[in-house]
């Protein structure tokens, strides 16, 4: 059994459940089709913390009661795991190797990403989609990302990534098409690293 | 009603929301016209309409088995002063799951609870019992009881 949730401590979620939802798919389908660029969550609200706004938003548009969610530094009590419970219902899990989403908030010290699931042969679609906070997020310099949706290439980099995170994202190029999609937030700002992209650099 | 530790018992909350989910939405809506300071409030989760469950055990003690789909609509608000009410009210009426909530979190507040306790609940609660006997006389009547007759072997 969770602890109960902390109701007073509760803030309001999207303001108009049904088009902010909408209108954060859209945000995250559009970053998955383009990999590295940058979308914006057009959407205001105040996120609990540790959560940008941009994480909340997709938390609160992707998660629901059948969605089991992993986090690393939130214990089920505080603001940000009891504000996801309550507004998206989700269950909060301590495996991540369990989890269909799963948010980092410091980058820097987060698990190796085959800890995570990686999906199975005939599933491949049950893998994790990280939501990872990143300090900035650039698309003028950085790792060069090629493969579908990507015309040419595109440049992509995100504060607070460390070389193995780099190094675990290259290993998974051997194992598609299972692995892990990612999508990167900073802000009201979003951009996605889903498996098919190719990363060099 | 009386206060613990935590602040009022799970049953007597549990009481006061079984009142204003069964109660008439009107009944409601007059008590909450007659206010004459209405406290400012915000939703954390405005009414939404959905379904649940309802389980039921064959003579109260079988196994559970559900029993069908109820139309049901929630909702959370808060108070200015921080106090928390939700309502979960059986139908489509969001008005009604509205008021529920705001009553449940202004009860919660000792300020207003023995007011709200004398002025609201205890008038719904003479509705709400002469409704749920009429419920209960009318089907006591439809009563059945059913038995096997053995046939001699």
């Amino acid at each position: 059994m969770l602890p109960s949730i902390d109701l007073n401590k509760l803030t309001p979620g999207f303001s108009d459940s049904v088009q902010d939802s909408q209108q954060a798919f859209r945000a995250v389908l559009d970053a998955m089709a383009h990999p590295g660029r940058i979308g914006i969550i057009d959407n205001f609200f105040l996120p609990p913390t540790p959560l940008n706004l941009a994480s909340a938003a997709i938390c609160l548009a992707l998660l629901d009661f059948e969605t089991t969610f992993w986090t690393e530094d939130l214990k089920p009590k505080t603001t940000g795991t009891g504000w996801l419970r309550f507004h998206c219902g989700c269950s909060v899990i301590q495996n991540p190797l369990e989890a269909d989403f799963a948010l980092i908030t410091s980058p820097d010290i987060m698990p190796a990403l085959n800890e995570f699931n990686i999906g199975n042969d005939e599933n491949p679609e049950f893998s994790t989609t990280l939501i990872i906070q990143a300090g900035r997020l650039s698309s003028t310099k950085g790792k060069r990302l090629t493969g579908p949706g990507i015309e040419t290439f595109s440049t992509f980099n995100a504060q607070g990534l460390t070389n193995r995170f780099w190094q675990d994202r290259q290993s998974q190029s051997a194992i598609f098409p299972l692995g892990v999609d990612i999508i990167f937030t900073c802000e009201n700002r979003l951009a996605a690293l889903p498996r098919t992209t190719k990363v060099e650099g | 009603m009386q206060f613990n530790k935590n602040g009022y018992t799970k049953t007597q909350r549990q009481q006061w929301m079984g009142i204003l989910a069964g109660s008439l939405t009107k009944n409601l809506e007059n008590a909450w016209q007659k206010m004459p300071e209405k406290p400012e409030y915000m939703h954390l989760h405005k009414p939404e309409t959905g379904s649940i469950m309802v389980r039921g055990r064959a003579g109260g003690t079988g196994n559970r088995f559900n029993f069908g789909e109820v139309t049901a609509t929630r909702c959370t608000i808060q108070i200015k002063n921080g106090h928390v009410g939700s309502a979960y009210v059986l139908g489509l009426d969001h008005r009604h799951a509205e008021l529920a909530a705001i009553f449940d979190a202004l009860l919660q507040d000792p300020l207003h609870n023995s007011e709200i306790s004398n002025s609201v609940v205890s008038r719904l609660k003479d509705s709400y019992d002469r409704h749920k006997e009429e419920i209960a006389k009318k089907s006591a009547a439809t009563k059945v009881d059913f038995f096997t007759m053995v046939r001699g072997e």
